[in-house]
């Protein structure tokens, strides 16, 4: 213990082993109920002395005393608190010892404290007092208007994505001319990394549609040079290459962009988003034959086939 | 991020986005950045729904990509910029009072929006204000878009950051995902675009095209077959320049109400004149000098010369020490010491809560350790002139709020208990910090209940709504009062009780939500300032 270089020449009056502090000692180790009694009115102290569980362990040896973090107030060995407190040493397990000066913190001896709290604070605590009264004014007033218009607003934005709902039993006659037509938002993909895109490499289920397998095949798209289109792309896919723009009827005010690729995707994407939309009136779904990863993820939310 | 934050992250992306993009983005805020696929296996959803989320996500800014090696992104979402969702309102009324309702919707589109283009912009507003007009008037493009040049000059709205024009010859494949640059001389740049039209006013036959099947609906930006000319050319809001404005309103305020409003108009030219040189984290403002100051006053404030002297060497003596005095040159040059004004700011508030939470005694005690910063227990008493008992009781409810902390000094090495100082002090960084976490519990709590209100009384909202429908279509087509009173009556008077009371909660906690976001603001300012200069 060379490094404790103060406590040295109290050596030869400390006899070594556990056996030291003996009235903190139980058969587990510490005992935490008595070696906290005497704490009970500093709370801050208390806090720290409970957080480090460990440090309670490792305080066993008096050299240790105060250097290691957090642990400042210790259980001293019997000498030393018989010496500071007469009454301590002789009555052990009953009676609170304090092991400092009690006026430094301002209760006098023998004042009775308030019991250690051994539960969380209550979760709807008591106000002593009542808060004060919220401000009001013209710019006050214009906010919380605003606010509660923004709410709305946010809802009905293209951003809001709804959640799928589950089928109900009964379809309500309601339901249908309660439907909030949102408009469509295409972002732009020049800006959004390439994975963004949603890619339907697989076929669909729909009769609207029918994709890679079936492109050999006659399309029953509605414009067969989409097709003759997405055959290019699909074809091109692969090797990273850019395609031509074919797009710009299509996409209507969008620009030509630099990386074809983007082009082909975002048509394909508008179509493919549209369908969607004019598919939701059957049972079919859409993202049925996705890829691999999500195939089990979707499939169990519609159970409209029959498992065996 | 503290677990406070991410719940009111997630409870504010919930209602503005729905539950799939609350699900990624809160998944993002607690694990950091993370691949496409990686977020797709550990939320449980499809890939599909999490590209979709994430777009919108980026489009709003509030998640960042970046292209690590071998190719593969990753998402990082902001959660700061997330909570930034709850001061939206105050940034909109804050361009009303500056700009005007022109100003004012150019602003709340660009929020909504997260980023658009210029002409996007001007053509929505441009609409929405001829509806508003009285018929037969219409909104000229060319005055929007002279409120959105003044935007940008006053640096209230910026540029987003844009895909390098790259030439057309590059060999390799294209990068995963586009490195946008931003250049600082190129943010405000307005790029010349000659916009000429009026704003349309939305026909009455676009309302019945709700009935219509949704293959009918036009599809977004077919309509405008012409190219747009500064199509790629992104605008965002610059929310650092409001947070800059709300920090010089705040400062101002409180010199108005420390002194008179003669010296807050001092302080505000001085800030104005300051906004574009001094970047807002700095902790001073440039130097000014007394006779620049004089020339900028605004033209209704006829002081003399010696009279603005006279105040400026006020404000310098003050001890809250707002306004500094940095050279003798040019009649006195003087600097506002805009992080001392925060400190004061941060601290006020601490005093304030102390005082609204504890009673005024408290608050005398938590001023009195503030002003000399380390005080034992006898000394407390002694200074505050409150009995010992009372005192100690007192210090402790502080002490177990975490306002005051306690500072062990030991006299001998062995740290011995009685033989150690305990000093009382606030340390106003933790304090602070302390208190913003409350506030985002407490505004999270505010949350909660304002939609457990509404989902309370869903039905009586729900028919409350339908009986309104019905009374407008009705009065739409010329019906008697004593149908609109029969209809009127479908609500029992009990149940407009009931509704009066909702309305009444739901405004106090949405102010409630409105007002605690202001003391975030100042805190939040305050701990930036502090943790910029260290």
């Amino acid at each position: 213990m060379e490094e404790y270089g103060a406590c040295q020449g109290l050596k030869s009056s400390w006899p070594s082993g556990r056996g030291l502090a003996r009235e903190w000692v139980g058969p587990t180790g510490w005992d935490r109920n008595k070696a906290l009694r005497p704490r009970g009115g500093r709370s801050a102290v208390l806090q720290r002395w409970n957080a480090y569980p460990s440090a309670r362990a490792f305080c066993l040896h008096p050299f240790l005393a105060g250097r290691h973090f957090g642990c400042t107030v210790l259980p001293k060995p019997r000498d030393l608190v018989s010496r500071t407190n007469p009454m301590a040493g002789s009555q052990g397990r009953g009676r609170a010892a304090y092991t400092f000066n009690i006026e430094a913190v301002g209760f006098g001896r023998g004042e009775k404290l308030p019991d250690v709290v051994l539960k969380p604070p209550p979760l709807f605590p008591d106000t002593d007092y009542k808060p004060v009264p919220l401000k009001a004014g013209e710019g006050e007033d214009y906010m919380l208007a605003l606010k509660q218009e923004l709410r709305e607003t946010m809802k009905r934005m293209p951003y809001y994505i709804e959640t799928p709902e589950e089928k109900q039993d009964i379809e309500r006659y309601s339901k249908r001319y309660m439907k909030v037509y949102k408009e469509e938002w295409i972002p732009d993909w020049r800006r959004l990394p390439r994975e963004m895109m949603p890619r339907k490499k697989c076929k669909k289920a729909g009769p609207k549609s029918e994709k890679v397998k079936d492109m050999g095949k006659g399309a029953s798209l509605t414009n067969t040079a989409d097709v003759l289109k997405k055959i290019e792309e699909l074809e091109k896919r692969g090797d990273g290459e850019k395609s031509d723009e074919e797009n710009e009827e299509k996409e209507g005010g969008k620009e030509k962009s630099q990386e074809g690729d983007e082009e082909d995707d975002a048509a394909a994407e508008q179509e493919e988003y549209d369908e969607e939309e004019q598919e939701e009136e059957n049972d079919y779904i859409n993202s049925y034959f996705e890829d691999g990863d999500d195939f089990g993820a979707d499939s169990d939310d519609n159970m409209d086939e029959a498992t065996y | 991020m503290t677990q406070a934050e991410i719940k009111l992250c997630s409870l504010l992306l919930q209602e503005h986005f729905g539950e799939i993009v609350e699900k990624i983005g809160v998944h993002l805020i607690r694990t950091g950045s993370q691949p496409l696929r990686v977020i797709a296996h550990d939320t449980g959803t499809s890939l599909d729904q999490v590209k979709k989320a994430l777009c919108v996500l980026i489009q709003h800014n509030l998640v960042i990509y970046q292209v690590h090696k071998r190719g593969v992104v990753e998402y990082e979402a902001q959660c700061s910029r997330v909570l930034r969702m709850l001061r939206y309102p105050r940034y909109i009324y804050t361009a009303k009072t500056l700009y005007s309702d022109t100003g004012e919707l150019i602003v709340e589109e660009l929020l909504l929006n997260g980023k658009m283009t210029m002409s996007a912009v001007v053509k929505k507003v441009a609409d929405r204000l001829t509806e508003t007009m009285e018929d037969g008037k219409t909104m000229d493009y060319a005055e929007v878009s002279n409120t959105f040049v003044r935007l940008a000059d006053t640096h209230f709205v910026q540029r987003c950051p844009w895909v390098p024009a790259t030439e057309n010859s590059d060999p390799g494949p294209p990068p995963p995902a586009p490195i946008l640059v931003i250049s600082e001389k190129d943010m405000y740049l307005v790029p010349k675009l000659s916009l000429i039209g009026k704003g349309k006013r939305r026909r009455s036959s676009d309302e019945d095209a709700a009935g219509e099947p949704k293959a009918k609906r036009p599809k977004y930006g077919t309509d405008n077959k012409e190219p747009i000319p500064d199509d790629g050319i992104y605008w965002q809001a610059n929310l650092d320049r409001f947070h800059q404005h709300f920090r010089d309103q705040a400062i101002v305020s409180a010199v108005a109400n420390r002194m008179d409003q003669t010296s807050s108009e001092v302080v505000r030219t001085m800030l104005r004149m300051s906004e574009i040189t001094t970047p807002s984290t700095d902790p001073f403002t440039q130097p000014l000098s007394s006779n620049e100051i004089f020339r900028s006053l605004p033209v209704g404030y006829n002081i003399s010369k010696q009279v603005l002297d006279q105040y400026l060497t006020l404000l310098a003596d003050d001890p809250l020490e707002f306004v500094g005095k940095s050279g003798d040159s040019g009649g006195g040059m003087y600097v506002i010491n805009l992080h001392k004004a925060l400190g004061s700011l941060a601290t006020a508030t601490l005093e304030s809560v102390v005082q609204e939470r504890f009673g005024s005694r408290c608050a005398r005690i938590f001023r009195l350790v503030l002003q000399k910063k380390h005080l034992e227990q006898k000394q407390v008493e002694d200074f505050a002139m409150i009995p010992a008992k009372e005192a100690k009781d007192m210090l402790y409810k502080m002490l177990s709020g975490n306002f005051i902390s306690l500072q062990e000094i030991p006299k001998t090495p062995d740290h011995a208990p009685s033989r150690t100082f305990y000093l009382y002090t606030v340390n106003i960084l933790s304090a602070a910090r302390m208190l913003l976490h409350r506030c985002y519990k407490s505004i999270a709590n505010l949350i909660e209940r304002r939609q457990f209100e509404t989902k309370e009384n869903k039905r009586l909202l729900e028919k409350s709504q339908r009986v309104e429908a019905i009374i407008a279509s009705m009065q739409a087509t010329g019906a008697e009062e004593v149908q609109l009173q029969e209809i009127e009556e479908m609500i029992t008077a009990p149940e407009r009780q009931q509704l009066e009371t909702l309305k009444r909660n739901v405004n106090k906690l949405d102010a409630s939500e409105i007002q605690v976001d202001e003391t975030i603001f100042l805190l939040e300012s305050y701990i930036e300032s502090t943790m910029k200069r260290q």
